[in-house]
C-alpha cells in the first residue's frame, strides 16, 4: 500500500507540474542602440529623403516624434561622400544640394549620433547600378479586370534585381473589388480592417536576365490589385543593398516562428538600408468588366 | 563497383568454402532453429536461446532464426524465453548439424509475475540487457498501444517518450536524437527506406502500429550493417501474418478507421494486410467551414511463404497518401485554393535462405519513393518533388563458432531526386540520378562469456556530379562486470549523403550531396552501464559525445544568395543545382541518460532523465560563433506508467496476478523539458519597406513597416515544457473476441506551453504600443475510441 500511496502522490504532482500558463519576458533581452537607416540614391537626382530614426526597447512606449534622430535632439552629424547634409524640419529628413548621383558610381554614407547618451556612429556604401533599366511601356491605359496586366522592361547591365510597387491612387471600402476570386464575401468591415494590406502591394523578381539587349516581360498578378482605380507601379532595378534589405529585413520571423538576422550592410551602430536604384513608373486604370 | 566485386568474391568464398571448413569443428556440431509465437506462427524477434549444460546459447536474429554452434554431441536441456512468454524447456539430443531443425513454440502469457522470473532463470534481465546492442530501445506495438496517444496511436510519438529521443512541438513527430535532426535517422520497414514517414503535416507517422511486430530504435553506436545516416537506425519489422488462423483487428478513433487482416495461406505461409483512413474530410470538413478538405490513408500489404526450413520469401507493399484541397471559402465558386498531395510507396522482395546451419542469408529488392505536387493556381506555381530508390542488397550472417560470427553485406542502390517548381518568374529544376555502393563487415567475437567484441568496417561510394569514398569503422566491447551489471563501450564513423530542407506544415525535399556540399560525417563514441535491479527493473545509464562535420541547414538567405543555372527561353532563370541552398556547419553533441524500466506485472513503464548539449557552428549564423539549435532541450524527464487496475493489488501484496476476461488499463505520460532556444527580437524599428512607402503615417494597420532586429541566435529559453497525457481502457474478451473502448486526455494540464513568439504594434492615442504575445502549442485535448480483435 505504502508502494501505490507513493505512486498516487507522485502522479499528483505530477498533474500539478503540468498545469499553469507560464509567461515570456523578453523585455530587454540582448537590447542595444541602433542607428536606423533609410536611404537611397537615384541617378541624375540629388541626395535626399535620408531618414535617421533609431531603434527602441520592445514592449515599451513610443512617441513617434522620439523616432526621428535630429541634430538639436541626438547631435546627429551625417555625411554622403564626406558632404554633410542639411536637416529639413518639414519632412524629417536629411539631403544635400551638393550631389547629384550618377549611374554606376559609389557613395558613402557616414552618420553619427547620441541616443539614450551614448555615442553611436556607422557607415555604409552603396553603387548605383548601371544605366540600362527603362520600362517599354509607361501607360497602360485602361485595363478591364481579370484581364492580363503585362509590360516589358529593359533590365540595366548586371543588375538582376527589380522590386515592384503596386498602389492603387484612390483605395477605400468603396472602390474594393468585392467580387474577386480570392476572397469571395468579404464585408465592408472585413476590408476596413485590412485595407493598408489590400492597398499596399509588392513583388520582387530576382536573378532577371540583364545583358545588354535583353528584354524582360512582367505580368501583375491579380492577387496584386483590390481596387477599382489607377494605378502607380514604380519599378526600382535595385543593388545588392536594396536588395538584400528588401529581401530580408520585413522577414525576419521564419515560418516556424524563429527570428533570424536581415541581411544589412552597416559598419558599427546601423541597421536598415543605405541602398540605390534605377526607377521607372507605370500607369494604368483598373476597371471592371461590363456586364 | 569495385566494392562489389570484392563482396561478391568474398561472399563466394564463404558459401563454397569457408563453412566446409569449420564445419563439425574439433568433433562439435551446429545446433539451429526457429522460434515462433504459437498462436499466429510470427516469428519472434530477439528470444533467447541457451543450452543450459553448456551455459551459452544465442538469440534470434531478425527472421527467429538462432544458431547454437560448437556444440558437441549429447543429450541438453535447451531453455528458450521472451518476455511476455511462457519460457520453453526442452530435451534435445544433439547428434549430427541440424539446420533450422527445430522450431520452438512460445505461447504468450497473460501476465509474468516476478516469482515465475526469479524461479526459472534467474539472469534473464541481465542476459536480455547483455545481448542488446548498445543504445538500442525496442518496442513492441503493446508498448507503443499502451502509451496515451494523441488522438491516434502513433510510432513515432511513443518515442518521443524515451529518453535522448526529442520533438521540437506538439505538432512534429519528428525525432531528435541525441541532437541529431530527424533527416540523421535511418527509418526502415521491413528493410526498405522510408524518406519522409509523416501524415498530416508532420502531426503523426506513416507506421500504422497495428501491422508493426517488433521495433528497434538505435539511438547511436549502431553496426557497420546500418549506413547513409549519421545519428540513429528506426528499424520497424512488420507483422508477417497469422499462420494458424484468421485474424482481424479494427480500430476507429475520432478521426481515422484502421484494419489489419491477416489469414494463412495453406501450410506455407501467410498473407496481412493493414488499412488506414482519416474521415476529417467526410466528417468535421463538412461540418466546420473552416476545415479544409484533407485526409490520408495509408495500406500495406504483405505475403510470407516458407518453402521448406531453408527458404522464406517475403513480398511487401507499403503506400500512403495524404491530399488536402485548402479553399479560403469552401462554399464560394472560386476562392483562392491550392492543391497539395504528398505519399510514400514502398516495395520489397526479400528471400530468406539457410546455406548452411551456420550461414544464414537474406537477400533485398527494393523499392521506395516519396512524392509530392503542389498547384497554387492563382499565383501560377507548380510543384513536382520526388525521391526515389531502388536497391539490392545482401546480407549474410556467418556463426563460426559459439564464439565467434561474422556478419556481412552489400548494397547497391540507384536514387533518382526531382524538384521542379515554376512559377511566372522562374523555374526550380534539380534532376540527378546518383548511385549509392556499400559493403560491410561486421565480427562479433565472445572470448568469454563475459565479453563480447565487435568490430566492423563499411565501405560506402557516393556516385554524384563528383565521388566520395568513405571508410566507416565501428566498434563494441560489453562486459560482464558482475552477475547484475553490465559495462559497453561503442564507437564509430557515419556518413550521409542527403540532406533534408525542413518546411513547415510542407513535406520536406531531399537533396543528395554534390560537388558544392561534401557528405555529412559523425563520429560517436558512447559508454553505458546496465543493471538488473530486483529482476524486473532494468536501469540503464549511457553517457555519448557525437561530432558533427558538414551538416546542413536549409539558407534562409536562399533568395538573396541563389544564382541561376541557366535562363529558358521564356528568359527565366533555371535553378539546377542545390549549390545555394544549404548553408553548411558543423557541430557537436553530448549527454548522459538514466532509463530505470519494468516490462513485467501490473505495474509496467519507464522513468527516464536525460542531461544533454547540442552546439552548432555556422559561419552564416550568429556571427560564426556557436549557437543551441531550437530542438537542444539540456533536461528531460520522461515517465511512463501503465497499471493493470485488476491485479494492482495483487502485485502489492505479493500475491500472484491473476487473468480476467475484463480488466481495466490506465496510463499516464509525462513529460519535462527544458524551454525551447529562441532567437528573440531585440529591438524595433520603423523603415519603410519600399522608398515610396511611408509608413510611419500608417501604424496600426497591418503595418508593413514596423521592423524588428533580433538578437543573439536561439539565446533565449522558452517556459520549461511541461506535459501529462492519461489514457483508460476497458478490455473485454469474449471467446476469440476482444473489444476495448478507451478515453485518453492528452495534456490534461490544460498547461499553456509555448511553441512560439508573436508581435504587434498598434498606435494607441498617439503612442506606438507594442505587444509580445505567445503562441502556444496545444492545450487539453480529450479523445475516444475503440479497439476491436476478432
Amino acid at each position: 500500500m505504502k508502494l501505490l500511496k507513493t505512486i498516487i502522490a507522485l502522479a499528483v504532482f505530477l498533474l500539478l507540474a503540468s498545469c499553469g500558463d507560464p509567461q515570456v519576458d523578453i523585455t530587454g533581452v540582448g537590447y542595444q542602440s541602433k542607428i536606423a537607416v533609410q536611404g537611397y540614391v537615384y541617378p541624375n537626382e540629388e541626395i535626399k529623403n535620408i531618414r535617421i530614426t533609431r531603434n527602441f526597447p520592445l514592449e515599451t512606449m513610443i512617441n513617434p516624434e522620439d523616432l526621428i534622430l535630429t541634430p538639436s535632439k541626438n547631435s546627429v552629424e551625417i555625411k554622403v561622400n564626406g558632404i554633410a547634409l542639411q536637416f529639413d524640419v518639414h519632412t524629417q529628413t536629411y539631403y544635400t544640394n551638393a550631389i547629384t548621383a550618377n549611374f554606376g558610381e559609389t557613395y558613402l554614407l557616414e552618420v553619427s549620433a547620441i541616443i539614450d547618451g551614448e555615442q553611436l556612429q556607422t557607415t555604409s556604401a552603396t553603387t548605383v547600378p548601371l544605366e540600362g533599366f527603362s520600362l517599354l511601356t509607361k501607360d497602360l491605359g485602361t485595363v478591364i479586370y481579370r484581364t492580363p496586366i503585362e509590360f516589358q522592361f529593359t533590365p540595366s547591365p548586371g543588375t538582376d534585381f527589380y522590386a515592384f510597387s503596386i498602389i492603387p491612387d484612390s483605395a477605400s471600402v468603396d472602390n474594393f473589388i468585392y467580387d474577386n476570386p480570392y476572397f469571395p464575401n468579404l464585408e465592408r468591415q472585413d476590408v476596413e480592417d485590412d485595407l493598408n494590406s489590400f492597398r499596399f502591394q509588392f513583388d520582387l523578381v530576382i536573378n532577371v536576365e540583364s545583358s545588354p539587349g535583353s528584354i524582360r516581360e512582367y505580368e501583375i498578378l491579380g492577387l496584386d490589385t483590390w481596387f477599382y482605380s489607377t494605378y502607380q507601379v514604380i519599378v526600382y532595378a535595385g543593388d545588392k543593398n536594396f536588395k538584400d534589405y528588401v529581401l530580408t529585413a520585413s522577414n525576419v520571423q521564419q515560418f516556424d516562428g524563429n527570428f533570424i538576422d536581415p541581411r544589412m550592410y552597416f559598419d558599427g551602430d546601423g541597421i536598415g538600408v543605405f541602398g540605390s536604384a534605377i526607377r521607372d513608373t507605370l500607369t494604368f486604370n483598373l476597371v471592371a468588366p461590363s456586364e | 563497383m569495385k566494392i562489389l566485386y570484392l563482396t561478391a568474391f568474398f561472399v563466394y568464398s564463404l558459401l563454397f568454402n569457408i563453412h566446409t571448413t569449420f564445419a563439425q569443428e574439433n568433433g562439435t556440431f551446429t545446433y539451429s532453429g526457429t522460434v515462433i509465437d504459437s498462436t499466429n506462427g510470427e516469428s519472434l524477434i530477439s528470444a533467447n536461446v541457451y543450452i543450459k549444460e553448456l551455459n551459452y546459447g544465442s538469440s534470434t536474429n531478425l527472421s527467429g532464426y538462432f544458431v547454437i554452434p560448437n556444440v558437441p554431441p549429447g543429450i541438453y536441456t535447451l531453455i528458450c524465453s521472451y518476455i511476455g512468454y511462457k519460457k520453453q524447456i526442452i530435451e534435445i539430443n544433439v547428434t549430427t548439424d541440424c539446420e533450422n531443425c527445430i522450431t520452438i513454440t512460445l505461447t504468450p502469457e497473460a501476465y509474468e509475475t516476478e516469482q515465475v522470473v526469479v524461479s526459472a532463470d534467474s539472469l534473464e534481465t541481465i542476459d536480455r540487457l547483455f545481448a542488446k546492442p548498445i543504445s538500442q530501445i525496442d518496442m513492441t506495438p503493446q508498448e507503443i498501444n499502451k502509451i496515451p496517444k494523441f488522438v491516434e496511436a502513433d510510432l513515432l510519438r511513443a518515442l518521443q517518450t524515451l529518453p535522448g529521443v526529442t520533438a521540437l512541438s506538439d505538432f512534429s513527430s519528428a525525432l531528435y536524437i541525441r541532437g541529431g535532426t530527424p533527416d540523421q535517422n535511418l527509418y526502415l520497414i521491413d528493410g526498405t527506406d522510408v524518406y519522409n514517414p509523416e501524415h498530416a503535416f508532420g502531426i503523426f507517422s506513416t507506421f500504422n502500429t497495428n501491422a508493426i511486430k517488433k521495433v528497434e530504435l538505435s539511438k547511436g553506436g549502431f553496426g557497420a550493417e546500418y549506413g547513409g545516416r549519421l545519428s540513429s537506425v528506426l528499424n520497424v519489422t512488420n507483422l508477417d501474418g497469422n499462420r494458424n488462423n484468421f485474424e482481424g483487428f479494427v480500430n476507429v478513433s475520432m478521426i481515422s478507421a484502421s484494419t489489419t487482416l491477416q489469414f494463412p495461406v495453406s501450410s506455407i505461409g501467410s498473407i496481412s494486410g493493414s488499412f488506414r483512413r482519416t474521415y476529417i474530410d467526410k466528417t468535421y470538413a463538412k461540418w466546420v467551414k473552416d476545415i479544409p478538405e484533407y485526409y490520408f490513408y495509408d495500406g500495406n500489404l504483405k505475403g510470407f511463404f516458407e518453402f521448406g526450413k531453408k527458404d522464406k520469401l517475403t513480398l511487401s507493399f507499403f503506400s500512403g497518401k495524404d491530399d488536402l484541397n485548402f479553399k479560403v471559402d469552401k462554399e464560394a465558386e472560386e476562392s483562392l485554393n491550392f492543391l497539395y498531395d504528398w505519399g510514400n510507396t514502398t516495395g520489397s522482395i526479400n528471400w530468406k535462405h539457410i546455406f548452411s546451419p551456420k550461414l544464414f542469408s537474406t537477400f533485398w529488392l527494393t523499392a521506395s519513393r516519396f512524392q509530392s505536387n503542389f498547384s497554387f493556381p492563382q499565383v501560377n506555381v507548380v510543384e513536382e518533388n520526388y525521391l526515389s530508390d531502388y536497391a539490392l542488397r545482401v546480407a549474410f550472417e556467418y556463426y563460426s563458432s559459439n564464439n565467434f560470427s561474422l556478419k556481412f553485406g552489400a548494397e547497391q542502390k540507384l536514387i533518382h531526386e526531382l524538384y521542379d517548381q515554376s512559377n511566372n518568374e522562374q523555374r526550380v529544376l534539380v534532376d540527378n540520378n546518383r548511385q549509392y555502393t556499400s559493403g560491410y563487415l561486421s565480427t562479433d567475437w565472445r572470448p568469454s562469456p563475459d565479453w563480447d567484441i565487435q568490430g566492423g568496417l563499411r565501405v560506402s561510394y557516393f556516385n554524384a556530379d563528383t565521388t566520395f569514398l568513405n571508410f566507416e569503422p565501428r566498434a563494441s566491447v560489453k562486459y560482464r562486470l558482475t552477475e547484475n551489471s553490465n559495462i559497453k563501450l561503442a564507437g564509430g564513423y557515419y556518413n550521409q549523403y542527403l540532406s533534408r530542407i525542413n518546411r513547415l506544415f510542407f513535406s520536406s525535399i531531399w537533396a543528395t550531396v554534390n560537388k558544392y556540399n561534401n557528405e555529412s560525417s559523425a563520429q560517436h563514441i558512447i559508454l553505458g552501464y546496465q543493471y538488473a535491479l530486483g529482476r524486473v527493473y532494468e536501469f540503464e545509464v549511457e553517457t555519448y559525445y557525437k561530432n558533427y562535420e558538414n551538416i546542413y541547414f536549409f539558407n534562409p538567405y536562399v533568395g538573396a544568395d541563389i544564382e541561376p543555372t541557366y535562363y529558358d527561353d521564356r528568359n527565366r532563370p533555371v535553378y539546377a543545382s542545390t549549390r545555394d541552398v544549404f548553408i553548411g556547419g558543423d557541430g557537436r553533441s553530448y549527454g548522459i541518460e538514466f532509463l530505470l524500466r519494468k516490462e513485467i506485472g501490473a505495474f509496467t513503464g519507464w522513468i527516464s532523465y536525460s542531461l544533454a548539449t547540442t552546439d552548432y557552428i555556422f559561419e552564416e549564423i550568429n556571427g560564426g560563433n556557436y549557437f543551441s539549435p531550437r530542438h537542444n532541450r539540456t533536461s528531460i524527464i520522461n515517465t511512463v506508467l501503465n497499471v493493470d487496475i485488476n491485479n494492482m493489488f495483487n502485485e502489492l501484496s505479493g500475491d500472484p496476478l491473476e487473468y480476467s476476461d475484463s480488466r481495466w488499463l490506465f496510463s499516464l505520460n509525462f513529460v519535462y523539458t527544458t524551454g525551447q532556444p529562441i532567437t528573440v527580437p531585440s529591438s524595433g524599428y520603423y523603415q519603410n519597406r519600399f522608398p515610396d512607402w511611408d509608413e510611419i503615417e500608417r501604424q496600426g494597420q497591418g503595418n508593413p513597416g514596423y521592423n524588428l532586429f533580433p538578437a543573439e541566435t536561439n539565446s533565449f529559453r522558452l517556459p520549461p515544457y511541461v506535459r501529462m497525457d492519461m489514457s483508460l481502457t476497458w478490455e473485454l474478451e469474449y471467446d476469440n473476441w476482444s473489444l476495448a473502448p478507451y478515453i485518453q486526455v492528452f495534456n490534461i494540464g490544460n498547461r499553456s506551453n509555448v511553441w512560439f513568439i508573436e508581435y504587434e504594434d498598434r498606435l494607441e492615442d498617439g503612442t506606438i504600443v507594442q505587444k509580445v504575445e505567445k503562441v502556444n502549442m496545444l492545450p487539453i485535448l480529450p479523445s475516444l475510441g475503440v479497439n476491436i480483435k476478432f
